[in-house]
């Protein structure tokens, strides 16, 4: 197994109401955070991945349009999954441990489902976890 | 086998649900002047492109787009496709023409009609301009625009519209 590390991470604030904002402006003052915390960009990133719920949402494939809150200019490897960004780690840390990547940046995020009769009981939520994996190599 | 007994290969369920679609702060600066009429891009403060319909981002530079940017109903043809199979629901009878159209001064292109024209004259770069419905049907939608159509200027070379880094 090669060590992996969570060399930082970033969180928006989870909130019953984010108010009206996209997928693109909840997930990139997140990642700015997060890149300027570590002095670092999109381009020190080897593999993205998410992870959202976007078909409980009722926007399949939002997720495409949330990618162009991150620089994906010269093309990036990048996936996501149906599912959190706990999901999205366990394939990112395949990647890694099968030396495709030496880092990756995860995030998840989620809304509350926009339909009416679940707004009066559900809170809109939005948790974006990023977690860069600096890795290194057990001495 | 009573026909009772017989297995279901399937069976019909429709159902129905309902959604508010959030779009967000920059959508919404957008689609506020669509309901006026006006078609109001926004571009990148660092490698200028502009983006409509805008999501708030340049995905080129991973930035907000914070700089409004008004342009024309006037473009071009980018692209475009022959529709002839009937999808249910649509009000529109095959054939039809979808294009993406690329305004004057923006970087990308969206999806919307092409009519008031022969199928068979329609070509990329082809000249045209936004046939808006009546005024007091205008609402938060792009939809305010019924179609586009042909004007008469000359075709444009749609490899000139690639995006150069300035």
């Amino acid at each position: 197994m090669r060590r992996v590390a969570i060399v930082g991470y970033a969180q928006h604030p989870i909130l019953k109401n984010a108010g009206a904002l996209n997928e693109v402006e909840l997930i990139m003052p997140v990642v700015h955070q997060l890149f300027n915390n570590l002095g670092i960009s999109q381009k020190d990133i080897d593999f993205t991945c998410s992870g959202s719920c976007d078909y409980l949402q009722g926007a399949a494939f939002a997720f495409v349009e949330g990618l162009s809150a991150i620089q994906t200019n010269p093309p990036i490897k990048e996936s996501h999954v149906e599912m959190d960004a706990a999901w999205a780690m366990y394939e990112s840390m395949l990647k890694i441990q099968m030396g495709d990547a030496e880092t990756a940046l995860i995030y998840g995020l989620g809304n509350h489902l926009p339909e009416i009769w679940m707004q009066l009981f559900l809170y809109k939520w939005i948790l974006i976890i990023f977690l860069l994996y600096g890795l290194t190599e057990l001495v | 086998m009573s026909a009772e007994d017989t297995p279901k290969d399937y069976s019909e369920s429709p159902i129905n649900l309902e959604y508010f679609y959030t779009a967000g702060s920059a959508t919404t600066r957008f689609l506020n002047q669509v309901k006026e009429g006006n078609i109001v891009g926004q571009g990148c403060p660092k490698c200028k492109a502009v983006y409509v319909p805008p999501r708030g981002s340049c995905p080129r530079c991973g930035v907000a787009t914070d700089i409004e940017v008004p342009l024309t109903d006037k473009g071009c043809i980018e692209s475009f496709t022959v529709v002839h199979i009937p999808i249910p629901g649509n009000p529109i009878v095959p054939p039809y023409v979808c294009a993406m159209i690329r305004l004057d001064g923006a970087n990308i292109s969206f999806l919307h009609l092409i009519q008031d024209v022969d199928i068979e004259n329609i070509r990329i770069g082809m000249r045209i301009q936004a046939v808006w419905k009546p005024k007091e049907e205008w609402t938060h939608s792009l939809e305010n625009i019924k179609w586009f159509a042909p004007i008469d200027e000359p075709d444009v070379d749609v490899a000139t519209l690639r995006f150069q880094e300035s």
